[in-house]
């Protein structure tokens, strides 16, 4: 009988196959508050990146005629003990912390996801050793590191990117960990292995890529939490230099007329907690929309 | 020349309890082309020793005690790491039982399909594509386009099967190794998808290790069967020589139970006693204990496979012996 014929082929969603992602982005927007974060931080970063070229004023040209001005049509912002354009500086500001912020994410998210898939997928000693690194350098003292390299290394952008991502690397690692762990054990990974594929090509298209779910929220989640981290470095006079600003530096020079020039400290830190929100209503969307249990299977 | 010949393999896995003696001592032969049937109960080893074959088994509880696997002039047991990987998939490929754990539910069907031929031939991504999209038509999948963009989710078990089969084949192996691949699937699919990998078999000239418990699957599909029990191999024989005239009381037993083969009226069979405790070490015929010829030399003598007629071969030692005149091959009425 010959019955090696044709199976007619009917497919859910015949056109396009739906995947994790097209289910997860329906349900992002589906999210008000989610949506809403991510307009807003559409908006700071077009304003952060774009609105500089508008400006009449350079963000360092210096004008102590016109020092400490509040509000006003020619200054939206006021002016700063230099009389610096304030809405300029806190545009350029949020050009440089969004970037580190960026940064600094990309580099712990690259060491943790890769750490972390090995030490999971490796398993055994080998998951041991690495993470009892990771135990150890939870234990680093952030603040107490950050001086330590400014100490040896001067101040610099750069060792602000070191700084963070030397610390939030780690919880990124655990996370990856945990997914490829429990990846590791499903029958798929033992058919590609029956199937010849070597090691690294089954950790890097097939467990790294199932596993990037949990990493793109935390990713997401992390980004604030590095801003804050370089606002508190920039904030302790160990980040940024001067004339260049970012939120944390214009926060910490906010802070100190903050008592007779009170728009010095709200614009910038406005701006900051805006920013902050809108990341994490996004973070938590995108929480909610990845999680597997509220999935099709 | 066999494809495959395996002598005296044995596997066992020292586990905190002990060490459980999975596969103990099993012989057989593949020649290219030819259909093998491996049967038995859960637990009696067989899909251990099919992983065993291919290094796939957990190494530290496992370990391979004993044996030697030729396949092709090369010793699988002995092969490292890198040589068994070039081997996995390439000349040897195995589908699993539930097709839908066994295919990677966050990728393209299409994205699957293309990783064996370009990991194992080397080709271009469009060259894959070609042969994927070929290999979907041969095992049936009508819309090969759509298929490839398809996930696993989207397809029924039936269908899951085929792409597994088509996954497995599409290297052009010299051997694939089914590992109870309809045992998930109901009746009607059962058999599209056996007589699919018939056709495939004939059509690519590949030899098939067939494991199931299911004693129709074998009847209508393989060439040569062996009844595994406890880790052993009790029995071996041609399919319709076995069916004809099983000689060893296990394979009667076996046939027995078949619901087909009762009447209405007549209460079902069972095997009475439960499968050894593979923990503790088995004194002679591991079956012994539930066997209705069972004597008193059964539990001390030393069972070893051997030919009885022909090349149908039983561990039975009383078989062997001629002590039991049922037994002869061909004095069986079983259907």
């Amino acid at each position: 009988m010959r019955s090696g014929g044709a199976v007619k082929t009917v497919f859910a969603d015949a056109e396009r196959g739906t995947s994790l992602w097209r289910d997860a982005a329906r349900r992002l927007q589906k999210n008000r508050l989610a949506v809403a974060g991510l307009i807003v931080l559409a908006c700071v970063v077009l304003c952060a990146f774009a609105g500089p070229w508008f400006s009449s004023y350079p963000y360092d040209e210096q004008d102590r005629e016109n020092k400490f001005l509040g509000p006003s049509a020619a200054h939206w912002f006021g002016t700063d003990h230099l009389g610096r354009d304030l809405f300029v500086r806190v545009m350029q500001g949020g050009q440089i912390s969004l970037e580190v912020a960026l940064a600094a994410t990309a580099v712990s998210l690259s060491i943790g996801v890769l750490f972390g898939a090995m030490a999971g997928f490796l398993g055994g000693r080998v998951d041991n050793a690495m993470m009892r690194v990771v135990d150890v350098l939870y234990t680093l003292p952030f603040t107490i590191f950050a001086i330590i390299l400014v100490t040896y290394l001067g101040r610099s952008l750069v060792l602000v990117f070191v700084a963070i991502g030397a610390v939030e690397w780690l919880t990124m690692a655990r996370i990856v960990r945990g997914q490829v762990m429990s990846l590791k054990e499903k029958e798929f990974i033992e058919a590609a292995v029956a199937m010849g594929l070597s090691r690294r090509r089954i950790l890097l298209r097939h467990l790294i890529p199932n596993a990037i779910g949990p990493v793109i929220v935390y990713a997401t989640l992390t980004i604030p939490r590095v801003m804050l981290l370089e606002a508190f470095l920039s904030y302790l006079g160990l980040g940024v230099q001067a004339p260049m600003s970012s939120w944390g530096t214009l926060i910490k020079e906010g802070t100190a007329a903050m008592e007779e020039y009170p728009w010095l400290l709200v614009f910038p830190s406005v701006a900051l907690s805006v920013t902050l929100f809108s990341l994490n209503f996004l973070g938590d969307g995108l929480r909610d929309a990845l999680d597997p249990r509220s999935s099709k299977e | 020349m066999q494809l495959l010949d395996v002598e005296n393999l044995t596997a066992y896995f020292h586990t905190r309890e002990g060490v459980v003696r999975a596969v103990d001592g099993v012989s057989f032969d593949v020649a290219p082309g030819e259909t093998l049937g491996i049967v038995g109960e859960s637990g009696s080893g067989k899909s251990v020793a099919m992983l065993s074959l291919l290094g796939l088994i957990p190494m530290p509880p496992g370990r391979i005690e004993a044996g030697s696997a030729r396949f092709d002039g090369t010793d699988l047991l002995g092969c490292s790491a890198a040589q068994l990987r070039r081997i996995r998939g390439k000349r040897i490929s195995m589908i699993f039982q539930d097709p839908m754990t066994a295919l990677n539910p966050y990728m393209t069907i299409g994205a699957q399909l293309l990783e064996p031929p370009m990991v194992h031939d080397g080709v271009s991504k469009d060259e894959a594509r070609r042969r994927a999209l070929a290999m979907l038509e041969q095992v049936g999948i009508r819309d090969g386009e759509a298929g490839m963009r398809a996930y696993p989710h989207q397809f029924s078990g039936g269908m899951r099967q085929r792409v597994m089969i088509a996954m497995a084949l599409i290297t052009n192996p010299s051997l694939l190794i089914a590992d109870e691949p309809t045992t998930a699937l109901d009746v009607t699919v059962q058999a599209q998808v056996l007589d699919l990998i018939k056709r495939l078999q004939r059509d690519l000239g590949m030899a098939v290790i067939l494991i199931t418990h299911d004693l129709g699957v074998i009847a209508g599909t393989c060439d040569r069967v062996s009844v595994m029990y406890a880790g052993r191999i009790l029995e071996s024989a041609g399919v319709d020589d076995l069916f004809a005239g099983p000689c060893h009381p296990y394979t009667k037993a076996l046939m027995a139970s078949l619901p087909s083969t009762h009447t209405r009226q007549e209460d079902l069979f069972t095997i009475p006693g439960m499968p050894p405790d593979l923990l503790e070490p088995i004194a002679g015929c591991p079956f012994a204990p539930r066997c209705e010829h069972v004597a008193d030399r059964c539990g001390s003598e030393d069972v070893r496979l051997q030919e009885v007629a022909g090349e149908h071969a039983s561990a039975c030692i009383r078989v062997q012996d001629g002590e039991l005149p049922g037994f002869r091959h061909g004095a069986h009425g079983t259907r």
